[in-house]
């Protein structure tokens, strides 16, 4: 573990001065703010974002699936991500957003929302501005996050939604939350 | 400019599709003692419109075969052939291969199937044995004497190489191939080994080819030799006869292979990998490994080999020894098993002689007859093939055109309503409110008609479903040799497109049960004094606002004490119990999984699998089945279907804030929960006392884990529904309106939910959560928290107390 951080410093001095925001790349990250945090998601995989309204529970789900919203004549599950990382959940508000997501899983596509907190910007990636995420030990599932990248000084998560909102095993992420703020820093 | 043929295909694989379906449904009437002459058109049409459109779009294959299947057919049309028995299942398994091949063929494959090739031989045998000079007159025999013609083809095998210079001389060997094709029936494999790489410099003028040639004809030597008189001196030709013994040379053995290593295997030096690359060197190999013994990754030893494979051996003609000798090393630390997949014993003799055998006879291998004795072999790669394949196919339905003329007026309609809203709306006064109330009125009349003239496109006759029966049965008959009349009725009940596709299977599954099952051996019947053939009924009709199908048979029936015994002996009920029972209860035992009461396990029935799928399958539609049945008499079974799939007649209710949909159907009464109705039976469950008799309490609030208005079931309202003939009482805190409810799919972008069958959308644009009764009991029973002991079993109890309590009060 001990190599692990040296090396993120490294690279965090080479990828500051690097970075290009109108850097010839077609990867476009939506971002949104949890907690004071930064996350993105990949533009591509975004239908939409819409006002928080409320949903039909659904019985017996674990507490971060909200229920059930009708997308258009579509039943679209609602997760909170919040909830899903482990942070304590807050109260929804007139402003509080959903984002409407295209998940590809193994049998096709799904449509889920996610709750956050606000949504910030859009990015344009390139992917040399990537790193991987750090290594936090076997307790804590890097999966889903795919890479950080810092913008302005500040760090921002890429989440891999296909494996994030994978319904058998939405993982939760409060260690890795930690973790990766302890890293960061 | 050049059409792009493949956007017909789809049509075409369709209409051939049906063109099938009227070929076997005529050849089922089809009476070989008095032929029909419509019937025999029918399936003459059929067959020449596939053939035709088949070759339209270059399915080789495919119009290959109909063409010959055509010259029988044409032959029984003119009157010149009587059809046996024979001909007929001939003809009905021809049926069975094309839809085989139309279905490889939709994979991008070339459709040839190693049962076309039997069947194509066994038609021509067909056509030959009979065709008494009327066949042949292709054949420009001049001088060959008559008896020779009679049925003595002979089998030819030529092996033509031209020289390198053949085209200097200005000779076309396709020229020659064709005048062999006069004298009868070839196959021409080509041998391109000569060719140059491309790299190397290809002389376009040169013939690097060469051809092994099958020729099958009653030509004599001279005649084959005269056609390559020209470039006598331009090639090598080699023409030698072929006996029919011969035919079976078996240059194009086919082997599997199936190598089962044992553990320790890579710890002895040896490599599996090894023995495959020398297998391969003997022939082209396929193969398949077998993850079966794998462990679990953590109990995984990197030492071990956990693989085994089957392998597949073509066209080799090494024999047995040859392939021992490579597994030879392995023999002590593995299983090894070859086997011949020849079906000919002959062709296993020649096996030793075989490994001599020249080049040439590898190529002539096409030889139909031993394409035949292959069939068994080919046939197992193929299978794989198919199975591998994805297709991307998409559904479609022919629709009558007054179905879309009445959607259209409807659409028609919707919109002169929709301007007269708009109208009023735009300039809206409160006198015009009753004009608005009408309009709005008349948008909802349009609406509904709309919805059931759309509901209707997706409706088809039942015989979609029903069209297979004839045929299984009689299949089924023929291989159990039992005599079973099958009778269809009321086979234009529609039913939605959807529910039909998801009922074939169960009841493919209920009359092969019946046919296995249910109707006894024609001796058995004789002796019980029943006709000896046997009498199956399909019946469908509507019901309010169901589709009910019944499979009536006049077997034996279901046999009480046989299905208590087993069911004993399984576990699944008390013997003391079972007395009491009643025999509608004890016939639905036969839906517990893993309940056979078969006495053999045939390949038909028996396995212990089937009755529960069946009911599971017909619960997933929202349907029921239940069994009637009396001692040799017979038994009938009813499914009820709900017409559609796509939308209910539902009861809204509402716990906590949360609204929820029954399923009307399954609602039997809703009442108010009264305090001295209620007893609690050890256990943890509540039942009511609903007039004589006693329903389980259901708490949905406690199976969902939500919050009610109030604890108290005196507040409450108490639902009572039936599943499976039992009865379940629902609290709910209140009653909402009845409403259609279009279903949509929970599943599609989230997952099953327990207790949930689906999602519906309100007139508010909310979700409504649509309850499955099943799920629900299943569910309870968990809160009730004797695992061991299912709401069912708390009614069986019940019913059985109630019984023994009748037969009291009766003995009184």
């Amino acid at each position: 573990m001990q190599g692990q951080p040296l090396n993120i410093d490294s690279n965090v001095a080479h990828s500051i001065d690097g970075i290009d925001l109108q850097a010839n790349s077609n990867e476009q990250y939506l971002t949104f703010i949890m907690a004071g945090e930064e996350y993105g998601v990949d533009i591509l995989a975004v239908q939409e974002i819409r006002g928080w309204e409320t949903a039909t529970p659904l019985p017996n789900a674990p507490p971060h699936i909200k229920g059930v919203i009708n997308l258009r004549g579509i039943i679209v599950p609602i997760v909170d991500l919040r909830q899903c990382f482990g942070m304590e959940a807050i109260e929804y508000t007139a402003i509080t957003v959903v984002i409407v997501l295209k998940v590809e899983t193994g049998e096709g596509s799904r449509v889920m929302g996610i709750v956050v907190d606000a949504v910030s910007d859009v990015y344009a990636l390139a992917e040399q501005d990537m790193r991987a995420a750090p290594d936090l030990g076997s307790s804590v599932n890097t999966d889903v996050i795919k890479g950080l990248v810092n913008v302005e000084d500040k760090m921002v998560i890429l989440l891999d939604i296909d494996k994030l909102l994978n319904l058998d095993s939405i993982p939760n992420l409060s260690e890795l939350q930690q973790q990766l703020a302890g890293a960061s820093e | 400019m050049s059409i792009d043929l493949e956007q017909f295909h789809q049509v075409f694989f369709e209409e051939s599709i049906e063109g099938l379906d009227i070929m076997e449904s005529s050849l089922m009437e089809l009476d070989p003692s008095n032929i029909d002459n419509e019937t025999v058109n029918a399936i003459f049409r059929s067959a020449h419109s596939i053939k035709g459109g088949s070759a339209t779009f270059g399915f080789s294959s495919i119009a290959e075969f109909t063409h010959i299947l055509e010259t029988l057919l044409d032959q029984v049309r003119s009157g010149e052939r009587g059809l046996n028995p024979d001909d007929i299942n001939l003809l009905l398994n021809s049926v069975d291969c094309m839809r085989e091949m139309l279905g490889l063929i939709q994979t991008g494959d070339d459709g040839n199937t190693a049962q076309c090739e039997e069947l194509k031989v066994k038609f021509t045998q067909l056509l030959e044995g009979e065709g008494k000079g009327g066949e042949d007159v292709a054949v420009p025999v001049v001088d060959a004497e008559p008896e020779l013609k009679k049925n003595e083809d002979k089998v030819w095998e030529i092996l033509f190489a031209p020289h390198e210079n053949l085209f200097l001389s200005g000779n076309d060997p396709l020229r020659n191939i064709n005048a062999l094709k006069e004298l009868g029936e070839i196959e021409v494999s080509c041998i391109s080994d000569e060719l140059p790489k491309l790299l190397d410099a290809v002389n376009p003028e040169s013939c690097y080819l060469s051809w092994s040639i099958c020729l099958i004809s009653s030509a004599d030597r001279a005649q084959i030799e005269e056609i390559f008189e020209w470039i006598e001196d331009d090639c090598d030709l080699e023409v030698r006869e072929k006996s029919a013994v011969e035919n079976v040379e078996h240059a194009n053995a086919q082997w599997r292979i199936e190598f089962t290593p044992e553990l320790g295997l890579l710890r002895t030096g040896n490599e599996p990998l090894r023995i495959l690359r020398a297998l391969s060197d003997l022939g082209s190999i396929s193969t398949k490994a077998n993850f079966s013994r794998m462990p679990d990754l953590l109990s995984m030893d990197s030492e071990n080999c956990y693989l085994s494979w089957e392998i597949c051996l073509e066209s080799s003609t090494a024999s047995r020894e040859t392939i021992e000798e490579i597994f030879e090393w392995v023999a002590d630390d593995s299983e090894v098993l070859i086997e011949n997949i020849d079906v000919s014993d002959q062709a296993s003799n020649n096996v030793q002689s075989d490994q001599t055998v020249q080049p040439e006879a590898k190529a002539v291998s096409s030889i139909p007859k031993q394409k035949a004795v292959l069939s068994k072999a080919g046939a197992i790669p193929k299978a794989q093939n198919t199975t591998k394949k994805t297709t991307a196919e998409s559904s479609s339905i022919r629709v009558g055109i007054d179905k879309v003329d009445s959607l259209i007026n409807m659409v028609g309609e919707l919109v002169i309503t929709q301007s007269m809203l708009g109208q009023l709306g735009s300039q809206f006064e409160l006198e015009r409110l009753p004009k608005l109330m009408e309009g709005l009125g008349q948008l909802e009349q349009n609406t509904r008609e709309l919805q059931e003239s759309v509901m209707k496109i997706r409706m088809l006759p039942i015989s979609f479903a029903f069209s297979r029966f004839p045929r299984m049965v009689r299949d089924l008959g023929q291989s159990l040799g039992k005599s079973v009349e099958l009778e269809m009725r009321g086979e234009s009940t529609e039913l939605d497109k959807t529910v039909m596709e998801k009922i074939g299977d169960p009841l493919v599954h209920l009359v092969r049960n019946a046919v296995d099952h249910g109707i006894e051996s024609p001796e058995e019947r004789t002796a019980k004094g029943k006709d000896p053939s046997g009498y199956v009924v399909l019946n469908a009709f509507h019901q309010s606002g169901n589709v009910v199908i019944e499979i009536m048979d006049d077997g034996k029936g279901l046999d009480r004490e046989k299905i208590i015994s087993k069911a004993v002996e399984n576990g699944l009920i008390l013997e003391k119990d079972a007395e009491a029972w009643a025999d509608e209860q004890v016939y639905d035992l036969i839906f517990q999984p893993g309940f056979s009461t078969a006495q053999t396990v045939s390949d038909v029935s028996g396995r212990g699998v089937g009755m529960d799928v069946v009911k599971r399958n017909i619960q997933a539609l929202n349907g029921i089945v239940e069994i009637k049945s009396q001692k040799d008499a017979g038994s009938t079974i009813t499914i009820k279907l709900p017409l559609t799939l796509a939308i209910l007649d539902g009861q809204l209710v509402r716990v906590g804030t949360n609204t929820y949909v029954f399923p009307l159907v399954s609602i039997i009464e809703s009442l108010q929960c009264k305090k001295e109705f209620i007893n609690r039976v050890a256990g943890g469950c509540d039942v009511f006392k609903l007039r004589d008799d006693y329903v389980p309490i259901i708490e949905l609030h406690r199976s969902f884990s939500i919050q009610p208005d109030s604890d108290d079931l005196e507040d409450s309202l108490l639902v009572v529904v039936e599943i499976d003939g039992d009865k379940v009482g629902i609290v709910v805190d209140e009653l909402l309106g009845q409403q259609q409810v279009v279903i949509k799919s929970l599943e599609q972008n989230y997952r099953r939910v327990d207790g949930i069958s689906g999602a519906t959308i309100l007139g508010d644009g909310t979700v409504a959560l649509i309850l499955d009764i099943a799920g629900i009991i299943k569910l309870s029973s968990e809160y009730i928290g004797t695992k061991t002991q299912t709401i069912a079993n708390v009614i069986g109890e019940f019913e059985g107390a109630r019984h023994r309590s009748d037969i009291k009060l009766a003995a009184r």
